[in-house]
Order: C-alpha cells, then sequence, then structure tokens
C-alpha cells in the first residue's frame, strides 16, 4: 500500500535482499525518535533524562493517527502541542523548571523536521567481480505539516501510521481482515480476553487504514499532482472499496456471535467490551465508505490533471542547482527577470488601492487648471449703518418704566410690576431691559460704563442713580437689591423732606 | 449561465483576490469555490472573466483559490509594486537586490526539489537557518573565484556581492536591528511573505532556534507554476555565459 515503506525490491536483487530492504525500512522510522533522544535533547535547556522522549514520540503519532482517523481529520499544530505538554507533564509533575511546553515542541518538532523528510541511506551490496558498491537514499517523513480547512494541521504519513501499528511491511486492508478472523477463531476458542486485545488491534489498524486514505484525499484536494492517479491510488482504491463491503459484513457477523456468546454469564462483559470494541471499528470503515463516495470529484480533478493534462517539467527541476545557483551569478537583467517571474507565482496580484497617498498628494496640490475668482462683494447701501447690538424691540425701548424714575424715585420691583402691566408684546424683555437699566444706573457712576447704544435709551438712564437701602428684591426671575432709582436732586430733596418731617416731629415732642 | 452566475463568478474572483480571504465553511467563498470545483460552466465562466481582467487562475487550495497577475495586466506583480519594504534614493538598489536574493533563496531553501513543490507537506522557516542557507551558497560561489578579483565581478551577481558585503547582523541603538544587514532582510522577506498570506508565523513550532514560518499552499503552488519558466530563464542566460569553470556552480 505505502508506496515508500511497501513497494519492495527495486533497491535489491532477490527476495532475500527486498526483505531486508523493507525491514530496514521500518528500522530506520524509528530513527527520528533517537534523535531526539541522542542530539536535541541534551542540547534543548531541560534535564532530558527524566523524561521519557521515545513515549512522548510515540503517543504524538497516536494522537495525530486517532485525530486524523476521527470525525475531524486533522489536529492543529497547537492542540498537538498542548496533548504532549499535558503527558510532559504527567511524566514527570515534580519539575521544578516546568519545561513541559519546551519538551513537547522538542519532539514536535523533530518529528516534523521542519517539514523536511527524514533521510536515510541504503548500501547496495556489490557482486562479487564488482569494485564498487551502489547507494541509494531513502527520503520519508512522519507528521507533516499541512494547510487544514481550519488553518495549519499536523497529519501523520503511511510511515507513522505504520509506526503506529507497530506494524511491519503489512497490507493494512489485509491486516484488518485477519485480525478480525483472529477474533472469531478466538471467540469460538472460548478465549474472550485475547480475543478483545485482538478486536482492538483490529480497531487500530482499521484507524489507521481510514487515516491513510483520508491524507490521500486531502493531498489530492489540495494538489492533484502530489499522488498518482494514473497507478498506484486507482489500484489501491479498488482493493478497498472492494474490502469496504467484505468488513462491514464481517463485523456485523463478529457482533452477532460476540451477542450469541454473551448470553453465558461468565463471558458477558468481555463480549460487552468486544462489541463495543467492534462496533468502533465498524464506525471507522463507515466513515470511510462515505469519504470514498464524497471523493469522487477529486479523484475526477485528479484525473483531469494528471491524466489528460500536461505533464510538468517542475517534478525535475532542482531548485539549489537549477534557480538559487545561476541565479546568484547572474548578471543584473536576468537576477531582476528571475525574481520578477518568482514574484509573479509567489506574491498575490498586485491590487491598485483607489487612493494612495501619493495620487492623493497630487490631486490635493496640484495647480488650479482654471483659477478661482471669488465673487465681488459689493457693498449695500443699508448694511453701512450701524445695527444695533442690543437688538431690543422699539415698543420695548419706547416704554417710559425708566423715564418715570427721573421724576420721583422709584424703586426696582415698582418698575418690573409697571412692566408687567405695560402691555408691550415681549413683557419679558421689557422687564430684563428695566432690570439691566436700573443695575447699569446703579453702578454707572464711579465706572463710567459706557451709555446703552440705543439713543432714547441712554436719554432715558442719563443722570438717573440707584441707591440700595438693603431692600432684597423679591422676584423669582431676579435677584439681589431692590435699589431706588432716581434723580441725585431727587434724592436730596427727598432727605430734605425727610430730616425737616424729622424735626417738627421733635418740636411738637 | 445567466447575470447571478457573472455576478458569482465576480465574486470568487474578489474574495480570491484578497489575501485574507479564506473558504470558511459555510462561508460564501466556500460555496463558490466547490461550484467551481464541480461545475465546469461555472468555472469557465470565471476563467473568462478572470482572462478579460488580466488574472490567471491557479489552483484551489484549502486556502482558497490560487490567482496571480498577468504581466501585462494592472494586477502585474512586481518588485516595486509587491508591497515588500523597498526604501527610496540610495538604498532602493541594494533593497531589491537583496530582498530578490532572499526570496529566492526561500523557495530553494524550503522546496529544494520539483518533488518538493508537489508533496503537500508546509515546510517551515526559520530566519536563522535561511540566513545559513543563502551565505553557504554565496561562500560557496566566491570562494570558486580563488580570490580573483576580475572572475569575482564575472562570476558572481552583484546581488550576491552587495549581500557578501552587508553585516550579517547590526544591532540597532534602541534594540531590535537597523536595516542594513543580512538579518533584517531575512526577516523582512518572511513578515512579507506572512503579510501576504503565503505564510504564517507559528508560536506552536518556535523553540530555541527561533521563530518559525510555516509556508503555506498558496505560495508552493504559485511557486510550482512559475519554477520552470524561472529555470529556464535564469539556466539559458548561464548557458549563454558559458559553463562555468567549477564543479557545481
Amino acid at each position: 500500500m505505502t508506496e515508500s515503506v511497501l513497494v519492495q525490491g527495486s533497491a535489491t536483487t532477490g527476495d532475500g535482499g527486498r526483505d531486508v530492504y523493507a525491514r530496514w525500512q521500518t528500522l530506520q522510522l524509528v530513527a527520528p525518535v533517537f534523535e531526539v533522544i541522542n542530539r536535541a535533547a541534551p542540547r534543548a535547556g531541560f534535564d532530558h533524562t527524566r523524561y521519557d522522549l521515545a513515549q512522548l514520540a510515540l503517543r504524538a503519532i497516536d494522537f495525530v493517527v486517532v485525530n486524523q482517523a476521527s470525525l475531524d481529520g486533522s489536529v492543529s499544530p497547537a492542540r498537538a502541542l498542548d496533548h504532549l505538554s499535558l503527558l510532559a507533564r504527567r511524566m514527570t509533575p515534580d519539575d521544578g523548571d516546568r519545561p513541559w511546553t519546551k519538551v513537547a515542541g522538542l519532539v514536535l518538532n523533530t518529528l516534523l523536521n521542519d517539514g523536511r523528510p527524514h533521510e536515510a541511506t541504503w548500501c547496495e551490496l556489490a557482486n562479487d567481480d564488482a569494485r564498487w558498491s551502489d547507494s541509494r537514499t531513502w527520503r520519508y517523513r512522519l507528521l507533516r505539516l499541512v494547510d487544514g480547512d481550519d488553518g495549519p494541521a499536523v497529519t501523520a504519513t503511511d510511515e507513522a501510521i505504520v509506526l503506529y501499528l507497530q506494524a511491519l511491511n503489512t497490507d493494512l486492508a489485509d491486516r484488518a481482515m485477519a485480525l478480525k478472523l483472529l477474533v472469531e477463531i478466538q471467540m469460538q476458542a472460548g478465549e474472550f480476553e485475547k480475543a478483545l486485545s485482538t478486536a482492538r488491534q483490529a480497531t487500530r489498524t482499521a484507524q489507521g487504514l481510514s487515516a491513510s486514505l483520508r491524507d490521500k484525499l486531502d493531498d489530492t484536494a489540495r494538489d492533484v499532482r502530489s499522488v498518482d492517479w494514473r497507478g498506484e491510488m486507482p489500484a489501491w482504491l479498488t482493493s478497498v472499496l472492494a474490502q469496504l463491503g467484505e468488513q462491514i459484513e464481517r463485523d456485523r457477523q463478529l457482533k452477532e456471535l460476540a451477542e450469541r456468546a454473551g448470553e453465558n454469564s461468565d463471558a458477558a462483559p468481555a463480549c460487552r467490551r468486544i462489541i463495543a470494541e467492534v462496533r468502533t471499528g465498524e464506525e471507522v470503515w463507515l466513515r470511510l465508505e462515505r469519504r470514498l463516495q464524497q471523493a469522487v470529484p477529486v479523484f475526477l480533478a485528479a484525473q483531469e490533471a494528471q491524466r489528460f493534462g500536461p505533464g510538468g517539467l517542475a517534478l525535475a527541476i532542482d531548485l539549489i542547482a537549477d534557480v538559487l545557483r545561476p541565479a546568484l551569478g547572474a548578471c543584473t537583467g536576468v537576477f531582476d527577470d528571475a525574481v520578477g517571474r518568482l514574484l509573479a507565482g509567489g506574491a498575490p496580484p498586485h491590487v491598485r488601492p483607489q487612493w494612495d497617498l501619493d495620487g492623493l498628494c497630487k490631486v490635493v496640490l496640484r495647480a488650479p487648471v482654471v483659477r478661482e475668482v471669488a465673487a465681488p462683494v459689493i457693498d449695500d447701501p443699508g448694511e453701512l449703518l450701524d445695527v444695533e447690538s442690543e437688538s431690543i424691540p422699539d415698543d420695548v425701548a419706547a416704554a417710559a418704566i425708566v423715564r418715570s424714575a427721573a421724576q420721583a424715585p422709584t424703586r426696582l420691583s415698582a418698575m418690573l410690576a409697571d412692566a408687567r402691566t405695560s402691555g408691550v408684546g415681549d413683557v419679558r424683555r421689557l422687564c430684563d431691559v428695566v432690570w439691566a437699566a436700573a443695575l447699569w444706573t446703579y453702578v454707572s457712576g464711579a465706572e463710567g460704563d459706557e451709555a446703552p447704544r440705543r439713543a432714547d435709551l441712554a436719554a432715558a438712564v442719563t443722570g438717573l442713580v440707584a441707591v440700595d437701602d438693603g431692600t432684597v428684591l423679591a422676584e423669582q426671575r431676579y435677584r439681589g437689591a431692590d435699589v431706588v432709582v432716581g434723580t441725585p436732586l431727587a434724592f436730596e430733596l427727598a432727605d430734605v423732606a425727610a430730616e425737616a418731617a424729622e424735626g417738627s416731629r421733635a418740636g411738637s415732642v | 449561465m445567466n447575470l447571478t452566475d457573472a455576478g458569482g463568478a465576480a465574486q470568487l474572483l474578489r474574495y480570491a483576490l484578497d489575501p485574507g480571504e479564506r473558504p470558511r465553511p459555510d462561508s460564501d467563498y466556500r460555496r463558490l469555490l466547490e461550484r467551481f470545483r464541480l461545475d465546469t460552466g461555472f468555472a469557465e465562466l470565471t476563467r473568462h472573466i478572470a482572462e478579460g481582467l488580466g488574472l490567471y487562475l491557479g489552483a484551489v487550495t484549502p486556502l482558497g483559490l490560487l490567482v496571480s497577475g498577468d504581466v501585462d495586466g494592472p494586477f502585474a506583480v512586481t518588485l516595486d509594486n509587491s508591497g515588500l519594504p523597498l526604501r527610496s534614493g540610495a538604498s532602493r538598489l541594494q533593497d531589491r537586490r537583496c530582498f530578490g536574493l532572499v526570496l529566492v533563496a526561500v523557495a530553494a531553501y524550503a522546496y529544494p526539489t520539483g518533488a518538493d513543490l508537489v508533496a503537500t507537506t508546509n515546510p517551515t522557516v526559520r530566519p536563522e537557518a535561511l540566513l545559513r542557507f543563502i551565505n553557504t551558497h554565496v561562500d560557496t560561489l566566491v570562494e570558486a573565484c580563488d580570490g580573483a578579483d576580475d572572475e569575482l565581478d564575472a562570476q558572481v551577481g552583484e546581488a550576491a556581492r552587495m549581500w557578501r558585503d552587508l553585516p550579517a547582523v547590526l544591532p540597532a541603538e534602541r534594540g531590535g536591528l537597523k536595516r542594513d544587514c543580512q538579518r533584517s532582510y531575512v526577516n523582512r522577506t518572511l513578515e512579507y511573505l506572512a503579510d501576504q498570506g503565503r505564510a504564517r508565523r507559528d508560536a506552536a513550532l518556535a523553540d530555541e532556534r527561533g521563530e518559525a514560518y510555516a509556508l503555506n499552499d498558496r505560495f508552493r503552488s504559485g511557486l510550482s507554476e512559475v519554477c520552470e519558466t524561472v529555470a529556464f530563464g535564469v539556466l539559458a542566460a548561464d548557458g549563454d555565459h558559458g559553463p562555468h569553470p567549477r564543479s557545481g556552480y
């Protein structure tokens, strides 16, 4: 099934040689685990001897494979990191430095290997008469970082799945069927605990197969050139499709067998667990079947691209030897051309903004084509006159309320009462004018304030003074002293009259 | 096909032109993308509209429909309008050469062979490792010239010479790096790719070796579309200058 793991014989001759090569490949799969333990961990800045990194690596692969075979289909790097951190913490909870995230990152990064394949060199054995031998590099990945529906995702390769299953060079579908047969035999022999263990292995195999297929379909959906749909995949799919029905039927038979065996009270608990295990495996197969049905458009797209489309030369290009090295030595024109072409593919299309800063400045600061001349301002003869800034209505100003104070001293409260009964249109405004005029007469003497602008009002208040005798104004709208407004002469006469009256009262007494 | 279909096709192109847009489940983009994959008529209509606009439609990836601008069209992307932080004035030439060199190096570092461009694995690029990779290749090229100035000029491109003259790092007074150093160009190029939706800074993969940027399918797929022409261009020019008198270069 797995091209890199399971295709045999290309590197060696003879069955013995092929078998060794296959087992050598399986042996190499654990090399990254020991890379963590022997090379990366001692330099990682934590006490690596306290952590079982090999176990963490295996559990990382387990976690990714199980997620890959589940409904979710993939797991994000952050989630994988969290899972491994938790495991590292449980492994050494008393580590005071708390380097669990660092431990998890080390394991995950080593397995991902920055997206580069792990490499192992296989040395061919030379023939007796040959003077040199050949060697070949085998490249494989365990975990891969890919673009998933919900962002970056970590997926397991077939090599990782083989590691997960602890399987050697075995076809996964055949292995699943063989395990189910074994379950049946063990149940018929009454070895229910062993049957349960075998059923669990069968479920794990089903999960591995599902993950492997899902990975291939996802890869094809992502890039139709990534999986060989001309040779390997159609044959593999045909085989899996043929087996799916058999697997589901076999699961049904196993459940019936377990139910019958479960009637025996001694075997009932084990049988219940076997039924649950078989059901789990059955769900995996059913999901796989649905996924295969959904993959028809992917298959067609791949067919179109790979079988009918022109084959690209990209596969034959070595970017270091064919692009980077010549570019480093290229003249300026060739270099610029190469970078331009690279940008055309590697960068998104340039979308011009509606307005950029340069364009905006050009428009705003450009010299006007037609000089704008402001409309001439023509003087209106009527506007030449001064406008009364107080804008006091004529009828308000004409009211002779304040003027009455020139004849006899009058209290402000009396003037306000007269204003309210004067009958002008805006009584409130008249009261304000009276109140303001009384205050003005009170403060104007020493300050020399300007007179009101209206000539009639200025004439009315000229010569008036106000005296505060301590009486408080009893008004809602106005507060302060209830001043007496009058001419200075009137006040003098009033004082003389008051003194005379005082003198006559004293004489009579 | 009717006017509604044309509107849908144009909307799909609008989504594809936005690097930040992704076909999330139950989104309009996902619906249109599925239709593009399954409905030949709709796909043809979209292609016609794209051609008219000067856009080239690439692969459908989980990150969306890949589009690139025709060289002669309004969407053509060049070093000057790409969004790379090029300075004006005397430093502009150096920026153009060095950013260009780092871009070529990112491609070669992340996808050394054509097979890597087809594999759907997203490679991780760490600034420090990329810088080491570039310097190794530039130094190898320079060492092959045996120190002869005339041969250095003839065999080493201007970009590589400019790169070699730069310090590896140049700390700024207030922290960080000044712009005129190799590490700054590497950092800014990777940040640019992340800004353009071609890479992602992945905190989960960062470790003592530094930050990690995971390149995505958009970059890989776009690169695989053009790598043939890029390789042909530089190799043809290389051939015109005759074989290099050294192995490997």
